[in-house]
Order: structure tokens, then sequence, then C-alpha cells
């Protein structure tokens, strides 16, 4: 076993670490503040390779494979969730359907300019009465010649309002929906018919968007069908699997940031005449978070190592999402608690994490779905 | 116009470990590209794009020197040199000097080589701070130098810099072949695009002995330096500091 990381891994991660640093981190505050990242900030991400990290040089990445791709997550959220939900949303499940099952057409037409950052891609799968149930979903898609006609709506799309390039999900067989007729769309945001509905006021995450979205009779040309008619369900869950693991790392980096500055502070705050790094409560809280840290890193790299060699990763993506969005939650409350009433205000970025990581036992599927997810297949085929 | 970018790998000190007892320091991973000679590196990028040319990094040191020169040649450089070989260990700024300048002759006159019209260094490194590599290489190149030069152009055959002096600015033109020590103040640094990291990695660094330059071990390392380290002491962390 080696768990070194390549020269060039450590390379990418030095590179994303200098840009958080320089570019992202002074202005996390901002953007939480403002509810917006500025334009210009994702053009630099753009310019750097951000949005395509993990695909191949072809279709306009930077060709760092599953492993890259999660170093360069993880230090991304050092800096800002916001961000890196954006980048990632448009990345792991939105330019990744693309990647996974779009035709070579389909591919230089949308994933190219989707990895150089040009592009935003959202991923389009739940629905007010469609959440962790997505085979309930009512969006539609009739054929009418050499277009799909879509009718229905989307619930909190993340990249709703941005997004240029929307991978939807619609029933295209009432009879068959999750088993056989769901079929993944390709969608420019000019189609005629596409409306923003509700911009959500959320918790966390305030700088990235999350929006509804109506199609209203929207003509899709039929080269727009991602991947085979009717396996759209595989489409999303082969999507999600990615996207759970890089939420992962996401957390990952965010504890890590937790850790480092509840270290920092514990060693400079002074309470009874000597640093609180000093007393036995303080160490042991600093001690759980290392735990679960070490835990998450050791999680989210052997699952992002195999399913770079090719093993399927359904399981583990779904223990990486859970364990992970729950271990960060654990380390941002310890932070929290570490720095005392400071940690409370919104001078610290503290605060800013707690509201973030309320969401990530919800979004990717939640972690009650998770656990199904990781119980049926554990019945199925038993332990490792 | 061909630059010549001299550069430095230095300890990564976010992930080093200590030992006073030993006396020693351990690194957990790569080096990083001198910082400082970052902007050096910089500069030679922007002035490549605004007269056509080549900029070539060299680094003097043993094997994990490489990883600066692999960060430079993610910035944007065209190659790299290296000078390698554990003679150099232990090489005050007069031996790296001489050895830089042993090796620019050298690949002037390789074939196809050209000469360095440009020389540029980092102002100093943040471990030793000595800052004397870029004067010593002026001296041994007997060329002018323009000492922390903060925006520096070309004009006519001539480098033409703002430089920091004592109380603000001056401009001064020296005539090329010149050598700039490129102030920290003067740009900002770019950082290096995913892909061409992935690119970096596995592009060709050019390896120079110092047999091949024509120098043996005795003018190298600690034997050729005339700069004796007497004592290497790391001190004793207290907390009871305090800045008056």
């Amino acid at each position: 076993m080696d768990f070194t990381f390549t020269e060039e891994q450590q390379m990418l991660r030095e590179m994303v670490r200098d840009f958080v640093n320089q570019e992202v981190k002074p202005r996390a505050a901002q953007i939480d503040r403002e509810e917006k990242i500025p334009n210009e900030l994702l053009r630099q991400a753009a310019e750097l390779g951000l949005f395509g990290v993990s695909f191949p040089e072809e279709y306009g990445g930077a060709g760092a494979g599953k492993i890259g791709y999660c170093i360069a997550v993880e230090e991304l959220a050092h800096g800002c969730n916001s961000l890196t939900t954006t980048i990632g949303a448009s990345q792991s499940i939105g330019a990744m359907a693309i990647y996974l099952d779009g035709s070579e057409e389909q591919k230089q037409r949308y994933l190219v300019p989707l990895a150089k950052g040009e592009k935003l891609g959202a991923f389009c799968l739940s629905e007010s009465n469609a959440g962790s149930d997505p085979a309930a979903m009512s969006t539609t898609a009739v054929k009418q010649g050499d277009h799909y006609v879509l009718n229905g709506s989307k619930n909190f799309i993340t990249n709703g309002v941005r997004a240029d390039v929307l991978i939807v999900f619609a029933i295209t067989d009432k009879a068959l929906r999750a088993h056989g007729g769901t079929t993944a769309f390709i969608l420019e945001r000019e189609y005629p018919g596409i409306r923003v509905g509700k911009v959500e006021d959320k918790m966390g995450l305030r700088g990235s968007d999350t929006a509804s979205l109506f199609f209203e009779d929207v003509r899709v040309p039929a080269s727009n069908v991602l991947g085979q008619l009717g396996k759209g369900f595989v489409t999303a869950m082969k999507c999600l699997d990615m996207g759970r693991l890089t939420l992962g790392a996401g957390c990952l980096g965010m504890a890590k940031e937790m850790l480092d500055l509840s270290v920092a502070y514990a060693k400079e705050r002074v309470q009874f005449g000597e640093p609180i790094a000093t007393k036995q409560a303080v160490q042991f809280m600093l001690a759980e978070m290392a735990m679960r840290i070490y835990a998450m890193e050791s999680l989210v790299y052997r699952t992002a190592w195999a399913h770079e060699n090719g093993q399927k990763i359904s399981r583990e993506s779904a223990i990486v999402k859970c364990f992970c969005t729950e271990a960060a939650e654990k380390v941002v409350d310890l932070a929290l608690q570490i720095h005392g009433g400071m940690g409370y205000m919104k001078e610290l970025p503290i605060e800013r994490a707690y509201r973030d990581a309320r969401i990530n036992r919800i979004f990717e599927g939640t972690n009650e779905i998770q656990r199904l997810v990781i119980a049926l297949d554990v019945i199925k085929k038993g332990r490792y | 116009m061909n630059i010549l970018v001299c550069v430095k790998a230095v300890l990564d000190l976010s992930n080093v470990s200590v030992s006073r007892g030993q006396g020693k320091i351990f690194e957990k991973g790569k080096r990083l590209l001198n910082p400082f000679d970052e902007h050096a590196v910089e500069l030679a990028l922007q002035l490549r794009q605004a007269a056509a040319g080549t900029v070539t990094a060299l680094t003097v040191g043993e094997g994990r020197d490489e990883d600066a020169l692999r960060k430079a040649l993610a910035m944007g450089v065209d190659r790299a040199v290296f000078v390698k070989g554990p003679e150099l260990d232990g090489s005050d700024h007069g031996v790296r000097a001489r050895v830089i300048a042993k090796a620019m002759s050298a690949l002037v006159a390789a074939p196809g080589g050209a000469p360095f019209e440009l020389v540029l260094c980092g102002e100093r490194s943040p471990e030793h701070g000595g800052g004397q590599v870029g004067p010593a290489l002026a001296e041994a190149l007997g060329r002018p130098q323009v000492y922390r030069g903060l925006r520096v152009r070309l004009d006519a055959g001539q480098v033409v810099a703002a430089v920091r002096t004592d109380d603000g600015e001056s401009e001064v033109r020296v005539p090329l072949p010149a050598l700039v020590v490129v102030d920290a103040a003067a740009n900002h640094p770019r950082i290096p695009k995913a892909l061409d990291i992935m690119k970096a990695v596995k592009r060709e660094v050019r390896i120079l002995a110092c047999v091949e330059l024509g120098l043996s071990p005795e003018d190298v390392g600690v034997a050729g330096s005339r700069l004796r380290l007497a004592r290497f002491e790391i001190p004793e962390v207290k907390e009871d500091a305090a800045m008056a």
C-alpha cells in the first residue's frame, strides 16, 4: 500500500491552497453577506482549471482524475463553501453526467466549455414532491418529431440562477418511471420556456444560488438526450456517487480549516493564566476533531482511489457522504465551542461554517437515504 | 531575448518537524520554489511576453531541489536546468555564483545554445536570507547589476528599471547583457494552472553535473566555500518573549 500523493497531486494542492489564501479567503465573508460570488472570482477559478480538474485534457480538463479533484475540492473548502458548492455542482454532477454518458458530440459541445469554466452547469433532479424519492418526479418529456417537449418543475437546484447548461431528468415512460422510464436531457439556458422561480433564502451556503426552475413546453432536440432513453435514473445515480465523494472531500477541507483555527486559538487564548490549549477539556475537543479528520481523510482518498481504479463506489460513496457530513458538523461545533463567544460572531469564519455545514446531511441524498443505500448493499453483498 | 532565472528550492515550513536535540529539521513533503524567486520567474514571463524569446530556470543543489524547477515549469518557463550533485551541499553564495556562471557557459556552448542577455534572481531566500547570490553572480559574469528592481522593462538594448532605494525609488538604465535582482514587491506571481501542473511534472529537466562544468569536488560544497558554517543551532521556543 502506498498512501503518498504524487508530485502533481502535491503541486495541485499547493496551487489551490495559494488561490484560496490569496483570492478566496479575503472575500469569503463578503460572498456570504452579499449572497453572490463575484464573477471575477469564478473567472479566476476557471482560468486555473478548477472547473475541470478531473476531466481529461481533450475535454477541456486538467486530467488530474478523481483523486486530484478531491484534493482541489478539499482545498477550496478551506476558504469558502459557497464557491466549493458552485464549482462542485457544475463539475461533480452537472458536467460529470455528460462525461459519463454523453456522446462525443455532446462532450465537445457541452462538456468542454463546462470543464473550462466558460459555462456553468446544474443538475436538475429534485422536485417539490420528489426529493429522497426521485422516482416520484412529475416532470415529463414527450417526443414530438425530432424534439422532446419538457413540462414540469425542479426544486432546490444549485446554480439554478446562473447555470448555462442544465441536466434535467424527466419521465419519458410513465408506466416504467424509475425503472426504464426516466431520461436525462441536456438543456441550454436559452431554450424558450425555461423560467427561474423562487430563489431560496438559505441558512448557509448563501453565496451559492439555489432556485426552482420551471419548464413550460421546452423543446429539446432529440440529439440532447443524454445517455440511453429511459436510463436517466442510472445516469443520476452514477453522478451522485461522484457528488457524494466530493462532498466528503469538501467536508474534510472545512474540518481541517476548523482544526487549524482551533489549534491556533487554543494556543493564543489565555484563561486562568495560561493558554487554553493546556486545559484537558480543550485538548479532548482537539483530539475529537483530529480523530474525525483522520477518518474522513482515509475514507475520502481510499474511495477516490477505488473510483480512479474503475471500482464501483455506490456503497462507499454513501459511507463517505454520511460519515464525513456528520463528522464535519461535529468538528465545526467543537471549533465553535473552543472559540467560545468569539466563535459565535460573524467576525470569524466559524459562524459561517456552522451554518454552511448543516445542509451537508441533507443534500446529495439525505443521510437517512445513505444509510438505506449502505444497509441494503450490505444485506445483499455482505461486508467486504 | 533569452532570459535565465536563477531559482532555489526552500523548505516548506508548514510541513517540517524540528528536533532541537539533534539540531535537525526534518522535511515531510516536497520543497517549494523560493517565494522571492517567484517574482523573478513572473518578471521573466512578462518580459518574454513583451519581447519574444525563451525563459530558462536554473537551480543548483541536490535531488529534492528539482521541486522548485517543476513549479517554475508549471508557471510557464520554457526549460529547466538542474546543476545537481551531493558535492554541492554546503556551497556558499560565491560557489553558487561560480557554478551558475559555468552552467551558463555550458548551455550557451551546447548545440542550439544562445546567450542569456538577461539574468534574473530573487531578492533572497527565506531560510538564510543572505541575498548574496545575485550580486555575486553579476560579479562572476562581469555584468552590470540592477539591484531590487521594481518595474523593469527593456528598451533599445537597455534594462530600464525603477529600483528600491533606502528613501524610495530611483530609475536606473544599464546596457544588456545585465543581471536584475528582482524586488519582492515587483509583481504578483501567477498561480499555475491545473493543466500546466500536470504537464510540468512530465517535462524534461536538463541535468548538469559539476564534472561537465569542469568543476572538481574541491571547487564546490564546503571545500570550495570561503564562508564556513561554524555551528547550527535551533533556538529554544520561549513563551515569555515580548517585543519592546
